[in-house]
Formats: C-alpha cells, sequence, structure tokens
C-alpha cells in the first residue's frame, strides 16, 4: 500500500485517470447520449472533489463512485422526461474496430450493435441500470443492489426480466451471436 | 425443481450467481432438457449479444475539464495563502537572525529538512485518495508552505550567510507567477 504525501494533487488526477473510463461508459449506456454522459461524468468527479470529506470507507468506493453516477443519471432522465424517444448516437463508435474482419461480418457486428443499444435502451430505467452495472461493470447482484439501493432478490428479478425481453428483442441474431 | 423453477433460475445461473448446489442442479436438468436447454441457450445468446456494445475511450478534454473546474478557485486561495506564508516566514527568519546572528549553514540545513518525500502514488488506495482530498482543500496553508519548500530559491536567500549563494531578486516571482 502505498503512501501519498499530505493533500497530494497528482491523488486526485489518479482518481480520474483509474474509473474517468467506468464513469464515462456507465453514463453513455445508460443515457445514450454522448454529450450528457461527459457532462455527468465530469460532474461526478466534481462531486467527489467537493465531497471527499463526508466520505467514509465503509461502502466499496465504487459502489460509493457509481450510487453517484447513478444519482446523476436519473437526475439527466428527469430533466429531459418529456423527451421520451431514445434515439441510438451514431457519435459513439467503438474503439478499435477490428481491422483483418469479414466485411459482411463487421456489418452484421455493426448491426447488431445497434440493435443492442435500441433493445438496451428499451428497457424500464431501472431495469437498464441493472443490466448495465451487472453485464458490463462486471458487478455482482449484491454490489448492484448496493448501488440502486434495493433488495438483491429485486436486482435478480430484473435482470431476470431483462434478459428475457432482451432475448426477444434479439432473437433474429440468433446464431450469430457467438463471435463476439 | 420443475421447468417453470428451474427456468426462473437460468439468469441467475447464466451471471453465476447461484449456489454450487443449486447451479449443479440446474446443470444436470439442462443436461436432460430439450426445453430448459432450448431455453438457456436463447436467454445466453442474448447476454452475450450485449458484448457488441464496446467500451468507449472518454473524450481527452474530460479530465482537463474536471481539474480546470476544480482548480481555479484553489489556485487563487493557495496564490494567497503563499503570499501570507512568504510574509510570515520573512519575518521568522529575520527576527531569527537578529536574535541570533549569523549562523552558517544552519537555515540551509532547516530548509533542506523541511523538502517534502515524494512518494510514488501508484498503487494507492481510494482510500488514501479520498482521505486526502479534503487536505487538498482545507490545508491550503500548509501546502502553500510546502510549495515554498521546494522552490530552491526561498526568501531565505536573504540570509547574509555566506554557505548561501548569492541572494535572488526573482525568488518570491516563483511563487507570485
Ligand atoms: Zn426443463
Amino acid at each position: 500500500m502505498g503512501l501519498i504525501r499530505k493533500g497530494d494533487a497528482k491523488a486526485f488526477e489518479l482518481l480520474i485517470a483509474r474509473h474517468q473510463r467506468a464513469v464515462y461508459n456507465l453514463a453513455l449506456r445508460f443515457l445514450n447520449d454522448s454529450d450528457e454522459a461527459e457532462d455527468v461524468a465530469q460532474d461526478v468527479f466534481i462531486r467527489i472533489y467537493k465531497a471527499a470529506a463526508t466520505y467514509t470507507p465503509d461502502a466499496k468506493f465504487t459502489t460509493w463512485l457509481y450510487t453517484i453516477v447513478r444519482n446523476l443519471c436519473f437526475n439527466v432522465l428527469r430533466s429531459r422526461r418529456q423527451a421520451v424517444i431514445v434515439s441510438v448516437d451514431d457519435e459513439a463508435l467503438p474503439e478499435l474496430p477490428a481491422q483483418n474482419e469479414d466485411p459482411v461480418k463487421r456489418i452484421t457486428r455493426q448491426q447488431l450493435r445497434k440493435k443492442v443499444i435500441h433493445a438496451v435502451g428499451r428497457l424500464p430505467e431501472n431495469m437498464r441500470l441493472a443490466v448495465i452495472l451487472s453485464k458490463y461493470h462486471g458487478l455482482s447482484y449484491d454490489e448492484v443492489a448496493g448501488i440502486m439501493g434495493c433488495s438483491v432478490n429485486a436486482i435478480k428479478l430484473r435482470v431476470h426480466r431483462a434478459k428475457a425481453l432482451l432475448a426477444e428483442e434479439l432473437s433474429e441474431f440468433k446464431g450469430e451471436t457467438n463471435d463476439y | 425443481m420443475d421447468c417453470k423453477e428451474i427456468q426462473d433460475k437460468l439468469s441467475a445461473y447464466i451471471d453465476r450467481e447461484l449456489a454450487p448446489a443449486e447451479e449443479e442442479r440446474i446443470r444436470l436438468h439442462l443436461d436432460v432438457c430439450g426445453t430448459c436447454t432450448a431455453r438457456y441457450a436463447m436467454l445466453l445468446q442474448a447476454w452475450q449479444a450485449l458484448d457488441a456494445w464496446q467500451d468507449v475511450a472518454p473524450p481527452d478534454r474530460m479530465r482537463t475539464k474536471i481539474l480546470a473546474s476544480v482548480r481555479p478557485q484553489r489556485r487563487e486561495t493557495r496564490f494567497r495563502a503563499a503570499l501570507s506564508v512568504a510574509a510570515a516566514l520573512l519575518l521568522v527568519f529575520g527576527l531569527a537572525f537578529y536574535y541570533f546572528g549569523q549562523k552558517s549553514g544552519s537555515m540551509q540545513h532547516l530548509a533542506d529538512s523541511q523538502t517534502p518525500v515524494q512518494t510514488a502514488v501508484g498503487d494507492v488506495s481510494e482510500e488514501e485518495i479520498m482521505a486526502n482530498l479534503p487536505l487538498l482543500q482545507e490545508d491550503d496553508f500548509i501546502e502553500a508552505l510546502d510549495e515554498l519548500v521546494r522552490i530552491d530559491d526561498l526568501p531565505l536567500a536573504e540570509e547574509p550567510s555566506n554557505s548561501i549563494k548569492e541572494p535572488e531578486r526573482s525568488s518570491l516571482n516563483l511563487v507570485v507567477t
């Protein structure tokens, strides 16, 4: 365990470096809007900086962090409550597209990606967040429950229902998903 | 367990959230039940399809923006703190020299001993970082002192001692700019 000098500004930069990717992608997948995701992610770290004095390490740091992301994301949803339509964000292209990939496969892959974004976006908010935290952040049901402030059973049920809904939405891609 | 019960647990089975005994029971059932196996394959495929939505790198400007929105007021308070620390130091050292006369080298030694130890930050835990952030905000005076000590040309240069190099007028400017 390393020690940092009292009040070292590098510590905060380290915190950003370690978590900005996860924070940004969580907000991006949940909100499906790169501008809003960027705003949320920035806000998360600024709030952490300001609230550091009130942080007590009884919960896992990431649980605390993701709870802040969750709260700010729901704030965004609240403020755009009128506009319900979720559009596919074409700006957020996947990083490192596979170069030597069969062009036909690549098209299918991009189609699948759009389909996935659409399907996840159609999930109810709480179900969507549970799916994102569980699937993309590799969190256990227990951790997801901690972040979302509900029981493990509620998470189990949400993820279960989400899988069923996603299976229906994505069923036409049956047999093509093994490549991903 | 009947098929309904099994299918209700397939999601948790996929996520490896079941107790080992329960997991084993489902595995054994899937070996012999085509209906549940088909359902399992469908759920698993959909879940795996989500991998097609890959992570993206956050925009580079994000980090810069965060640091910028946290620092401006900081730099200002630190600047003010640094000024008062500098003034205090001048006063203290002035008095010290007045009372104890010239003791060459001793003040240089003091300055050396106050140089903060740089520590690697690579394996610092989140808890340590968080514990440090309030210090960053509240201990501006102390940090400003650290900043001054880190700069080689302290107002110490005003000291008439032989062991210390030529006084440099620019010394305070380093802090001010
Ligand atoms: Zn069965």
